[in-house]
């Protein structure tokens, strides 16, 4: 893979264009690592905003039309629509795991595979968390299975 | 919900019916040597099937935990058999050549041997399915690690 970097006073914002035959998995990696990098996402927490990493997110979920991150440190809110949060992390571990939650999947202790045709995702802070029968496919395939 | 509700209902009626029809003839075959069956036996199958696959429907909840839904599966189908048994008078068939508690007994038996046996199975089958799924996610945190 060859790497070029044009460095010039004249561009001012970063753009980063991939020439490629075919998105193969390590490629698909690379952009989904890209995305997250350039994805911080801004969070209302006590009258104070907040910049999260994407990596820092466990998933988001809406309360009464809210839209709330929870990380291991706390809740925050955002302005952003959940459909708004799914497109932007499209192809990356952040996935739609139900109506009203979008899970990192990265922060998945272990799952647990349920009679009802749903799936228990027990979180690395010991939430319980519920992948509903329409999402488990796409999950599923996420992991390769 | 309501309509995934509904398509397991009559997923599990149909599925119940038939094997209850094929269980009824199997038992009128080797016990009564029957080659026939009455017509009232197979719609009272019917109305069996019926409650059983309402009954199943305690798998779907999503507040009970499995061992919760086995438990309460079993005790409400178990009723149910052992009630439309002695309502449709299956435990005084063939003029009751058979002592009819233990009949009941009997068959008591044989579906909890059923039960268990198939509660087991989809236990078995869970627990690999559980290991399999989470070497799959170790696996793709492993490939992400970069990411989180």
């Amino acid at each position: 893979m060859k790497i070029n970097i044009e460095e010039s006073s004249g561009y001012s914002e970063v753009e980063i264009t991939i020439k490629c035959a075919s998105i193969d998995e390590n490629l698909e990696r690379l952009i989904s690592g890209i995305r997250l990098f350039n994805s911080s996402i801004s969070g209302k927490k006590d009258g104070s905003v907040y910049f999260l990493k994407p990596e820092e997110v466990l998933y988001f979920d809406t309360v009464d039309e809210r839209v709330f991150i929870y990380t291991s440190d706390g809740v925050y809110e955002t302005n952003l629509k959940l459909y708004e949060l799914e497109e932007r992390f499209s192809g990356t571990s952040i996935l739609r795991i139900g109506k009203s939650m979008i899970l990192n999947l990265l922060k998945i202790d272990h799952i647990s595979p349920l009679l009802n045709g749903r799936i228990q995702a027990v979180l690395v802070n010991g939430e319980k968390v519920i992948i509903s029968r329409q999402y488990v496919p796409g999950f599923k395939n996420k992991l390769g299975l | 919900m309501k309509s995934i509700l509904m398509r397991d209902f009559f997923l599990g009626l149909m599925i119940s019916f038939t094997l209850g029809v094929l269980a009824v003839a199997l038992i009128l075959g080797i016990a009564a040597g029957s080659g026939t069956m009455q017509l009232s036996l197979i719609w009272q199958v019917f109305i069996l099937s019926a409650i059983c696959s309402l009954v199943n429907l305690v798998y779907r909840s999503e507040q009970l935990k499995f061992l919760w839904q086995s438990l309460i599966g079993y005790v409400l189908t178990t009723g149910a058999i052992m009630g439309c048994g002695n309502i449709f008078g299956w435990y005084d068939y063939g003029g009751n050549s058979y002592n009819k508690s233990s009949f009941l007994l009997l068959s008591l038996l044989g579906y909890s041997l059923c039960y268990l046996i198939t509660w087991m199975m989809i236990w078995r089958v869970n627990k690999r399915r559980k290991a399999a799924w989470n070497s799959s996610l170790a696996a793709y945190k492993e490939r992400n690690r970069s990411e989180g």
